[in-house]
């Protein structure tokens, strides 16, 4: 089964953290769930409790980073972290050695990235699914341990 | 441990912040620097087109008096000083002071706010009694990143400053440093300069029309928004890759040409966002429950709207026309700036649709009388000067203060228009219900990226 067919069983409850920057991804985000007809089934949520996955945008700054964690921790396992953009995989134009902005995966378990400035709409939810079937994979793995 | 300033000097200082008031002049930026063991700090003001300084030179690790006493927008400005040099400001009483009030915290993250910010609120029972904004949570360090880089790397970040803003920001650095070079560019590519600024405008207008949407729940009408947005995107795709249509500005000019044929096609995708726009606009004056959800909500006194500038201020019908006191041509188009009355939220969402039809309408009239011509002046990047530009951008009025040496930024001052409405959000939310808080943020169009760089 590919991954959109077995996407399309289930949706996708996502927390979008939209760290800094500027917001170029997150828009980029909303107009893929708004304008893809391909893929439906992924919601937007604003409880971690709900979520199944967490979608990191934008550059990380230790006031941000401290808020992330507090999220991260309240999302119920098995979760997933995409790392989406430039910004957040890389720090992009702005991570210097010594101005203590992060990448995603400084300080979470990232399951998928996607690069660029902005990355593409069909890209991005691609990622989203497969991190979710990366976090549907290891709760299955899990379970027959 | 912070040393106050003598009582005299507090006192000279505010006198002149209330001989300028009293004049007319309004806080148009405060830049600081830092020499050796003492901060200087300079207020601009500005009346029309004249220009004022005031400079406070205070030692390190003292604190001086407040500029909100006399220009309350100058609050997130003082803020972000504080932040970044060793310099406290004698401030008012917050939210965390009023007692016996339950403090709620909403926020930074949530899909109902657009950018990150967090709301510490004090409630008497369903009414939010005060309100504190808890920002810093987009702060990159763009204005330290620049200094000492060579303009055509600042204009890489100046493109990534906000997703919605970024080519009016970086118009205006190129502006800067045209100007210190006293160059200009050529007609062609001031007449491509300001389709792209409308383009912008249309962009940010439809996006904080989709924040407000979803803020009243409205997902019908905010899918259809963001089919307008799609619309945008086709037809941004047509001109560059990026949407924001970044790498097409250079100093001195473009660094392409945009075809007259393309151009028209650009024309043509959009201009199919107007007969929706106005449906839109329709269902929302005429739909009972949404007039009575927006009317009354998040009214800003009109003291308060007088300082402030873009939509909030021009909803409370004080006229406010940027475009006339740009470098670029829009004076040669015909245009009547829309104008509200309410200063609530009600005619803040009407004039965001007001808007975006003008900037249809303005696009359309760019396309047809698109001069011929070069679209680049060459500029020999060396000199040393210093330039303040102020320009319209998305939200409001902007403000850029370069200074050059040798061909590199010595530094750079940026204020955009949330650094000044953002002080009146909390006068604005008291009295309000917690349920209104998502649409008041949304009809501020704050952009934070650009505000905290």
């Amino acid at each position: 089964m590919g991954w959109l067919d077995r996407f399309k069983s289930r949706s996708i409850s996502l927390l979008v953290i939209q760290a800094g920057g500027c917001t170029g991804c997150a828009l980029q985000f909303s107009m893929a769930l708004s304008l893809e007809n391909d893929i439906k089934g992924i919601t937007i949520t604003a409880n971690p409790r709900h979520a199944d996955a967490m979608l990191v945008t934008g550059c990380i700054n230790e006031q941000s980073r401290e808020e992330i964690l507090k999220v991260y921790e309240q999302i119920p396992q098995p979760k997933a972290v995409i790392a989406a953009g430039a910004c957040s995989c890389s720090g992009s134009l702005f991570r210097t050695a010594d101005n203590k902005l992060y990448t995603t995966e400084e300080f979470l378990p990232v399951d998928a990235w996607i690069r660029g400035c902005t990355p593409g709409m069909h890209e991005m939810l691609e990622a989203v699914v497969r991190a979710a079937e990366a976090g549907l994979e290891k709760e299955e793995s899990e379970k027959e341990t | 441990m912070s040393k106050v300033w003598s009582e005299k000097q507090s006192a000279a200082l505010l006198g002149k912040w209330f001989t300028f008031r009293a004049m007319g002049y309004t806080l148009l930026m405060i830049d600081a620097s830092h020499n050796g063991n003492k901060v200087s700090v300079e207020y601009l003001l500005k009346k029309e087109e004249r220009m004022e300084s005031v400079k406070a030179d205070a030692p390190c690790n003292s604190s001086i008096p407040s500029v909100t006493e006399v220009f309350p927008q100058g609050a997130q400005m003082q803020e972000e000083i504080a932040r970044r040099f060793p310099i406290t400001f004698q401030s008012e009483a917050s939210a965390d002071d009023i007692p016996d009030c339950p403090a709620v915290e909403w926020g930074p993250f949530h899909p109902l706010l657009p950018q990150p910010v967090k709301f510490r609120i004090r409630m008497k029972d369903e009414l939010i009694e005060g309100a504190e904004t808890v920002t810093g949570y987009n702060h990159r360090g763009l204005e330290v990143l620049c200094i000492g880089r060579k303009p055509e790397d600042v204009l890489e970040m100046m493109e990534r400053i906000s997703a919605i803003n970024g080519f009016p920001f970086s118009f205006a650095f190129a502006r800067a440093i045209e100007e210190i070079h006293e160059a200009q560019a050529p007609e062609r590519a001031q007449w491509l300069r300001m389709f792209l600024m409308e383009m912008t405008f249309l962009h940010a207008g439809l996006q904080s029309l989709n924040q407000i949407a979803r803020s009243l729940g409205l997902l019908a009408c905010s899918a259809r928004i963001f089919k307008l947005c799609g619309l945008y995107q086709e037809a941004a795709a047509l001109i560059c890759a990026s949407p924001q249509f970044s790498g097409l500005l250079e100093i001195g000019g473009l660094s392409r040409d945009i075809p007259r044929e393309t151009l028209f096609s650009v024309n043509a995708v959009i201009q199919e966002m107007e007969k929706e726009l106005k449906d839109i606009r329709n269902q929302w004056e005429n739909t009972a429950s949404i007039e009575k959800r927006l009317h009354g909500a998040g009214k800003i006194d009109k003291n308060h709207a007088a300082m402030m500038t873009g939509r909030p201020r021009r909803a409370a019908g004080l006229a406010e026309d940027l475009r006339s006191l740009s470098a670029l041509p829009w004076h040669k188009l015909s245009y009547t700036v829309p104008l509200a009355s309410g200063s609530d939220c009600f005619a803040r969402a009407m004039l965001m649709m007001d808007d975006a039809l003008l900037s249809l309408e303005l696009v359309d009239q760019i396309t047809a009388a698109l001069p011929k011509g070069s679209i680049k002046t060459s500029v020999r990047i060396e000199g040393s000067g210093e330039a303040l530009v102020c320009e319209p951008e998305a939200c409001g009025g902007m403000a850029v203060r370069v200074r050059m040496e040798q061909g590199r930024l010595q530094t750079i001052r940026i204020r955009n228009a949330a650094a000044l409405n953002i002080s009146f959000l909390p006068f604005c939310l008291q009295g309000m219900e917690m349920n209104d808080l998502p649409l008041v943020v949304s009809s501020f169009e704050l952009d934070l990226s650009a505000m905290e760089k």
